[in-house]
């Protein structure tokens, strides 16, 4: 597995109208949907999945990853124009790029956001491509225990940056995995919970579940919030950025880039944490510190490289090892399994060229929201000024039919509904609802790489703390899951002191 | 957000109790297989049993406000919307329960009667475009007409 194989096998199979067409829909679509105060990327992507159960694999991709990227680059706009981060990951933007826009210089600070998202999405493709095939051949040599304890210990961080607390965080991934046992045992295939019904044999769908909470209670929820289109700032002006901005923002882009993909490489850390973390050490280093927030152009490129580069980081645990980055690389594990392919080191050795395709619509997605934001940043601008009250409607019916249409199953109907009103119910009782599905699809493989451990060991325990690898990963997740406890404790007696 | 903590405590809790009532009929070893079908389920119970101690402990932390569910009335009338639409697709088919999910939902969210007919007919005719021309995924056309 070279790196330079990794740019060119994939090559032909991309290079056909189909794909390039999918790809510039998922990257328009994206970046719309991305833009739309209150709709996320995540919630892009939910959608769009059931549309590629005919497609092929490549097609598919291309549609997906087009609407990934362009969903956490869209968020800007709205950031810059509105004071509403489109996206989540976009909340630092708002605070440099708003200010901008209101002393008239909109464009300047649309262009600077989508320069740096490309430069953070591009260089992140780049690193993926370095380290996801590294990765994947030392994981070829992973045992169950290694399996079980990377899987643990993705699981203790969801639930530690989980918004509300970690207990709730990882009662949430707790319900996650528990609802992943329904079905059969992936031990011995002994079936489990499934109270008579035929449709609950091969376990709960993926699918239903995560349009469900990703997009049909998202919908929920945004129904209660807009109903208007949203004000914006009217004058945009000059988008491109001229050569002195990007000398100034060049340095900050450089900074941003490996924090942004290190961040989202940590399983689901994502690009909200990445975006306040590389806007935090831009401030630091700064040598004008209180000029942050007034509208600089180092507080928008900071958090926009930084966002972008965790879609690539994000992407090298899923890839290399099947363990979702974020919530929409758990869409994507989703989108690969309907596809006939497993996530993870074998995909590399089995499916090279795929592996090859995905790399390089990546870093075509972001070539194509470079285009989208210079050239059309001023139209997605009237969009998200569309009314909610026909959209969110249209995006409701989306999800029924999407949902309908992966396996043609009216349980399937029933399922979305459920888990819709428990997406609503969690974001109700500021309960995190992306530690639930990480905890679906973390759950087969925490269950079936715990009972193997177990049983080649002969039910020896210790067998998860004497193999290294698998040691340190367990000492990180108890690290974690008693930091809030220790800090309390420091914080005391400091106190005391 | 107390009440929703025991709220939740109730409802996760109940339904751990039903999970775990179930997973007593599991055999505990399976073709000699120790750590059976049993183990995992078991294992995150007692994981939730603990986590919900601990969100009883932390319950005064909480703020004091009960829940609040004064904005939910229209994601409330959305959910039972989509509720009989996702009910009647079977042997309504596709597009009369679409108007039926469409019509509605734009009305409540009060979008204009003239813009409503007009966007629902587009969008219930390019999803079918999609879907059942593109795509070629088949959408039901209904029992009701099938005689």
């Amino acid at each position: 597995m070279d790196s330079f194989a990794l740019y060119t096998e994939g090559l032909p199979l991309i290079l056909n109208f189909g794909v390039m067409a999918m790809l510039v829909t998922g990257v328009v679509g994206g970046v719309i949907i991305g833009a739309l105060p209150g709709l996320t990327a995540n919630m892009a992507v939910a959608v769009m999945t059931p549309l590629t159960y005919g497609m092929t694999a490549q097609a598919a991709f291309a549609l997906l990853l087009g609407a990934y990227c362009g969903g956490v680059y869209g968020g800007c706009i709205t950031a810059v124009i509105a004071r509403i981060p489109g996206t989540p990951s976009a909340m630092m933007t708002t605070l440099d790029g708003f200010p901008m826009g209101q002393r008239g210089e909109a464009g300047k600070a649309i262009g600077i956001a989508t320069v740096s998202s490309f430069f953070g999405g591009l260089v992140s493709v780049i690193i993926l491509g370095l380290f996801a095939p590294v990765i994947a051949e030392f994981a070829l040599e992973f045992s169950a225990q290694e399996y079980f304890a990377i899987a643990v210990f993705g699981l203790s961080i969801i639930a530690y940056i989980s918004p509300g607390s970690m207990v709730r965080g990882l009662l949430s991934g707790c319900i996650g995995m528990l609802l992943a046992t329904i079905g059969s045992d992936p031990v011995i295939g002994y079936p489990r919970f499934s109270l008579g019904s035929f449709n609950l044999m091969s376990g709960l769908e993926l699918f239903p579940l995560l349009i469900g909470i990703f997009g049909l209670s998202e919908a929920f929820s945004a129904a209660g919030r807009h109903m208007d289109g949203v004000e914006v700032t009217r004058q945009i002006g000059r988008i491109l950025p001229t050569w002195a901005d990007m000398k100034r923002i060049f340095p900050t882009m450089l900074r941003a880039s490996p924090i942004g993909v290190l961040i989202g490489a940590i399983p689901a850390a994502g690009g909200t944490i990445a975006a306040i973390v590389a806007y935090g050490v831009e401030k630091r280093l700064s040598s004008r510190p209180e000029a942050f927030g007034t509208g600089i152009p180092e507080g928008v490129a900071a958090p926009e490289t930084a966002n972008n580069a965790s879609t690539g980081g994000a992407m090298i645990p899923m890839l290399s090892l099947g363990i979702p980055g974020d919530s929409i690389t758990a869409i994507l594990i989703g989108a690969l399994l309907i596809h006939g392919l497993q996530p993870g080191p074998l995909l590399f050795r089995d499916h090279f060229p795929v592996v090859s395709s995905i790399f390089l619509l990546m870093a075509l997605a972001n070539f194509l929201f470079l285009g989208v934001g210079l050239l059309g940043a001023r139209l997605v601008g009237r969009i998200i000024a569309t009314p909610m009250n026909l959209l969110l409607p249209v995006i409701m019916l989306l999800c029924i039919v999407g949902t309908f249409a992966i396996r043609n199953s009216y349980f399937d109907l029933g399922i979305l509904l459920l888990f819709g009103l428990v997406g609503v119910f969690f974001a109700k009782g500021n309960m995190p609802s992306a530690p639930l599905v990480l905890g679906f699809i973390l759950g087969p493989i925490v269950e079936s790489n715990l009972r193997r451990g177990l049983i080649l060991s002969g039910g020896d325990f210790t067998t998860f703390f004497t193999r290294p690898l698998s040691a340190v990963f367990l000492a990180l997740t108890i690290a974690v899951m008693f930091s809030p406890y220790l800090l309390r404790l420091a914080r005391g007696n400091n106190a005391k002191g | 957000m107390r009440k929703f903590t025991y709220a939740l405590i109730g409802v996760v809790g109940a339904f751990s109790l039903f999970i775990f009532t179930l997973v007593q009929q599991f055999p505990a070893k399976v073709k000699n297989v120790a750590f059976g079908p049993a183990f995992f389920p078991l294992f995150l119970l007692a994981a939730i049993s603990i986590l919900l101690l601990l969100l009883l402990e932390n319950r005064r932390a909480g703020s004091p406000e009960p829940m609040d569910f004064s904005d939910m009335r229209l994601p409330g009338l959305m959910m039972g919307l989509v509720g009989v639409a996702a009910g009647i697709f079977e042997y309504a088919g596709f597009v009369l329960s679409s108007f039926v999910f469409l019509l509605p939902a734009m009305f409540l969210l009060k979008a204009r009667p003239k813009t409503v007919f007009i966007v629902s007919s587009l969008v219930i005719a390019s999803i079918y475009v999609l879907f059942k021309v593109i795509l070629r995924v088949p959408l039901p056309v209904g029992s009701l007409w099938e005689g």
